[in-house]
């Protein structure tokens, strides 16, 4: 009886001092990492949006979608502009990729970004040119569904896609539940 | 005690390529060279951390939870390191992705501490930690290199001043071999790679083996 006291105060003390250290790091880097997830926001509203302004950044819970992480309504003050930038996440190649893109309200995709992501950078890395969104998402997700498959593209585009199917595909499935969520929640 | 606690980890003992320890990350990040790099600074953060902390601690901690308070360890070293990366190294962190945090359950670090550190004393585990670091790094940056040349045709390290960071291979840059990029290459580098080490050291092995044999032939006649 007497042993498992003194193993588990062991334990117990070790993990005091590691809980003490690992309290202290936070703090300090805490605010870093915070303002760098915020310039990186910033930076993306910027790419999808250029000087058009956005009203307050909501966040949706894990619990409520799966894809979308947050949104924030297009305009000064973020009434009447008719359109949303959602923070998506989509499941790509190298893990999870994050994407900002502008949906209208009637669910069509207005421009996009993909963020840093590790997809392998010869194929998937190419989501990250701009032309890519522009040529193969934009424009879609009202009268023509978001592609999610191949077949669903032009030749010209199935091939600027060709070798990076699963970016592509993860892309894809953001986007279009993006545009769902905004014509049927917003 | 001394140098050939370094070296060993270096060469004879290479946690890559003769353990074939830390498999997991030097697969999975090995295909820029900057991420190599950062991998193995990471790595030796961690384990040099881990060394010392169960070297000084080695009486405190009861055998029976010996596992347990080397995991707590361990980790809380990896935290150290995946928050500060996330804080001031932002764009490394993002390629790292999760093998940082990973780093946690590698092999070489837990193997180091219970096999080396758990009997020894501090400044030998310190020499021990930087030697198995240096060589996993050694490893993890030429199998990098291999696959980042082949596979994109650069070289990336980390920007500096003027330059961007990434070094282009002429050439190989305009129809490099994709492959080398994907997981298969990983397993050809590696593959290639540890079979050339083992090789050299096969035959180091064995001219030591004739150095040490010649040795004991010409003894008999000195006397």
């Amino acid at each position: 009886m007497q042993n498992y006291v003194a193993l588990g105060g062991r334990l117990a003390i070790i993990c005091a001092v590691v809980a003490l250290v690992l309290g202290l790091v936070n703090a300090v880097t805490a605010p870093v990492i915070e303002q760098n997830r915020q310039e990186e926001r910033e930076e993306s509203l910027r790419r999808v949006l250029g000087d058009r302004e956005v009203g307050d950044r909501e966040e949706v819970p894990k619990t409520e979608h799966e894809v979308v992480r947050a949104f924030y309504p297009v305009g000064r003050g973020g009434t009447g502009a008719g359109s949303y930038v959602l923070e998506l996440t989509g499941q790509g190649y190298g893990g999870e990729m994050r994407i900002f893109a502008e949906v209208r309200s009637d669910g069509e995709i207005a421009g996009a970004v993909l963020r840093e992501n590790s997809e392998t950078r010869e194929f998937g890395g190419r989501a990250e040119n701009p032309d890519y969104m522009e040529r193969t998402f934009v424009g879609t997700g009202a009268e023509r569904a978001v592609p999610t498959t191949k077949g669903a593209l032009e030749d010209e585009e199935a091939e600027a896609v060709s070798g990076a199917t699963i970016t592509f595909r993860g892309i894809g499935e953001a986007l279009a539940a993006g545009s769902r969520f905004v014509e049927e929640r917003l | 005690m001394g140098i050939a606690e370094f070296n060993k980890g270096i060469f004879r003992e290479n946690p890559v390529f003769v353990m074939a320890l830390g498999l997991c990350p030097a697969l999975a990040v090995s295909w820029q060279v900057v991420n190599a790099l950062g991998m193995g600074a990471a790595v030796l953060f961690v384990l040099v951390g881990s060394n010392v902390a169960v070297a000084l601690l080695k009486d405190f901690i009861p055998a029976k939870v010996q596992v347990p308070a080397y995991i707590v360890i361990i980790a809380s070293f990896v935290t150290v390191v995946d928050l500060t990366m996330q804080a001031f190294l932002p764009a490394l962190s993002a390629s790292l992705g999760i093998f940082v945090q990973l780093i946690a359950v590698n092999c070489i670090i837990l193997g180091r501490a219970e096999a080396f550190a758990a009997r020894s004393t501090v400044s030998s585990s310190v020499l021990d930690a930087f030697g198995m670091a240096m060589g996993f790094t050694i490893g993890l940056t030429a199998i990098a290199l291999v696959r980042e040349v082949l596979g994109a045709g650069t070289i990336t390290l980390f920007p500096i001043g003027d330059f961007d960071g990434t070094l282009s291979v002429p050439g190989l840059a305009e129809s490099p071999a994709r492959v080398m990029l994907l997981p298969a290459g990983a397993f050809l580098a590696i593959g290639y790679l540890m079979a050339g080490f083992n090789g050299l050291k096969a035959k180091l092995d064995a001219k030591a083996a004739r150095r040490r044999q010649a040795e004991h032939d010409g003894a008999p006649t000195a006397v």
